[in-house]
């Protein structure tokens, strides 16, 4: 297992080509702009050694039983699903931030169960193919980048039927060494600091649509690969140290568009190639194991949100009244919600053909349905406790100004044991977590609230429910009343 | 001698500070319990195991091969709450009469 030192040694070595701000970046590791996200990804690495951590963060692996970072790791059990969840909650606890590292977990399961399942319909070799590509992982301790969302273009229209062909990831070339792929992956949580992508269809496809039909890992510095960073909101406050709130780790991930123009894969990290009739269970499966994880992430930050409001609300002086109080117990008791739903989603899991655990999909699609309102609602009334200082304060220069930092100061005061800039980095730490970027990531990081929709009126065993209904209004089997 | 392996749970959401705690064990033990020594790694070859968690679940995954443990559960110690500021007395308090008991 590397440690997080490690991990960003070894990001240095890679030839990855990154661009912000119109500029190709020529040193991304210490940029400012993408450091707090790679300090975010380096606590994955640093936690598994770290023996308070080391019971959630590491595992073993059922390839080599050997000891492996958990984020390498394949489900074999619904404890395995449980321990994810709780380790989410245990790294966003000290990071307050996102680690990135769960969305390539998320993949590797996803497709090591499901070429196992193409393998048994087709004949081919995905599966051991995926099984010596979880090996590698174990063995390097690499991070994987997640790449399912495609651009979509027209959303009304199938891939094959887009304007431009290239608005989701295609093959256009097979040859004896391997396949050739183009188009791009969108919103690319913490791919730049990563060492993998691991492209996945991201619709359910059909016969017409089987060039779209590819699942294949690359190196994120493959010839032909490109990524555009991000803005935030706020992010040029990453220039600046008190302003950013959380100046260590940052905000969300460090997303980035990557284009993939042309770029050779060789068959041996091909594990998907034209099996049209199994995008749809491959999207599922990681749509759901992604979904599962935010009661875990979101319910670790939004405990730091509710530390921080707390805070606030002591540095305020109006820590003991009580519609306060009332208002830090509706934040715990949303928080812990969507921790449930975490945890309910992994103790039913249920065991798949090739060995490894699922986690039940209907309580996963809720659990994430429920954290695109509930951190939203957390978040509301972090704002109606802390003030609106959130939104007017001055900027960390005026703060120190030679001339008017003693206005900022004199103004900026709370209670008078608290030091106004203890007061004010509270409130720049909320302002950052609870707005912009941060909250947007909470309605559609692992998909949009419809996605959701979808899944659980699909899974939602909704004729069961009709019936059951029509049995205690006593109608008949045609639905007339008796 | 006795050798004790320590295990923390993970933390995922700790009500007390596991390291604090052990922190003050070994504190403790130090002045009045020569004979113990803690250890993180190579299990296998000690005489207890010190399990601390951080709440009253207790999901620390335990290694094999040690079969007397003492478990710190949230505020209790061997599953009887024994308040957070008497936890690590309690343990050295154990730790106390298995040395006696061995002796």
């Amino acid at each position: 297992m590397m440690t997080g030192e490690q991990y960003v040694e070894s990001l240095r070595k890679l030839k990855t080509v990154v661009y912000a701000f119109g500029e190709r970046l020529d040193n991304f590791v210490d940029h400012p702009l993408i450091r707090p996200h790679i300090n975010a990804a380096a606590a994955t690495y640093d936690m598994a050694h770290d023996p308070e951590f080391e019971d959630l963060v590491a595992a073993t692996s059922h390839l080599t039983g050997e000891k492996i970072n958990r984020f390498t790791h394949i489900h074999h059990s619904t404890d395995d699903l449980i321990k994810k969840v709780k380790m989410l909650r245990a790294i966003s606890q000290r990071t307050g931030s996102c680690y990135q590292r769960c969305v390539g977990f998320d993949g590797i399961n996803a497709l090591y169960s499901v070429t196992y399942e193409i393998d048994q319909k087709y004949g081919t070799t995905y599966h051991a193919r995926m099984k010596d590509y979880v090996l590698y992982l174990q063995k390097t301790d690499k991070m994987v980048a997640g790449s399912m969302t495609d651009p979509k273009g027209d959303r009304s229209l199938p891939p094959g039927k887009q304007a431009d062909p290239d608005m989701y990831v295609h093959i256009i070339e097979k040859n004896d060494r391997g396949i050739v792929i183009r188009g791009a992956k969108a919103h690319q949580t913490g791919v730049v600091n990563s060492h993998e992508m691991l492209i996945m269809p991201t619709i359910a496809l059909d016969e017409a649509d089987k060039d779209y039909a590819v699942a294949c890992a690359i190196p994120v510095d493959a010839p032909g690969v490109l990524h555009i960073f991000g803005r935030q909101t706020n992010d040029t406050r990453k220039f600046d140290e008190m302003d950013q709130g959380n100046a260590c780790y940052g905000a969300v991930g460090g997303e980035a568009l990557s284009v993939l123009e042309d770029v050779f894969v060789p068959w041996e990290r091909v594990f998907m190639c034209g099996e049209y009739d199994f995008a749809g269970m491959l999207v599922e499966r990681f749509a759901s194991y992604h979904r599962q994880n935010y009661g875990g992430c979101k319910g670790g930050v939004s405990d730091i949100v509710i530390g921080a409001t707390t805070a606030m609300a002591e540095m305020n002086g109006v820590a003991k009244a009580s519609h306060i109080r009332d208002k830090v117990a509706e934040m715990i008791h949303l928080a812990e919600t969507i921790y449930c739903g975490s945890l309910a989603c992994s103790s039913q899991g249920r065991a798949l053909p090739c060995g490894s655990y699922f986690v039940d999909p209907l309580l996963a699609n809720v659990t994430k349905l429920n954290v695109t309102r509930n951190i939203y609602e957390i978040s509301r009334l972090s704002h109606d406790i802390a003030g609106g200082l959130l939104a007017t304060m001055p900027s960390e220069q005026d703060l120190k100004h030679p001339e008017i930092g003693k206005y900022v100061e004199k103004y900026s005061k709370g209670i008078t044991s608290v030091p106004v800039i203890d007061r004010l980095r509270m409130v720049r730490l909320l302002e950052n977590m609870t707005g912009g970027t941060a909250l947007v990531e909470s309605m559609h990081g692992a998909g949009s609230p419809q996605a959701q929709r979808v899944m659980i009126l699909r899974q939602g065993n909704l004729p069961h429910k009709v019936k059951m209904a029509k049995r205690l209004a006593n109608l008949d089997k045609s639905g007339n009343e008796r | 001698m006795l050798k004790v392996a320590v295990k923390f749970c993970g933390n995922c959401n700790p009500q007390i500070s596991v390291s604090e705690i052990l922190r003050e064990i070994q504190e403790k033990a130090a002045g009045i319990l020569p004979g113990v020594e803690f250890v993180y790694q190579g299990a296998e070859e000690a005489d207890l195991l010190l399990v601390i968690s951080g709440c009253p679940v207790d999901c620390a995954e335990r290694p094999q091969g040690i079969s007397r443990e003492i478990v710190v559960a949230g505020e209790s110690v061997n599953y009887v709450t024994c308040g957070l500021s008497g936890l690590s007395s309690q343990v050295v308090n154990l730790l106390k009469n298995l040395l006696n008991w061995e002796e």
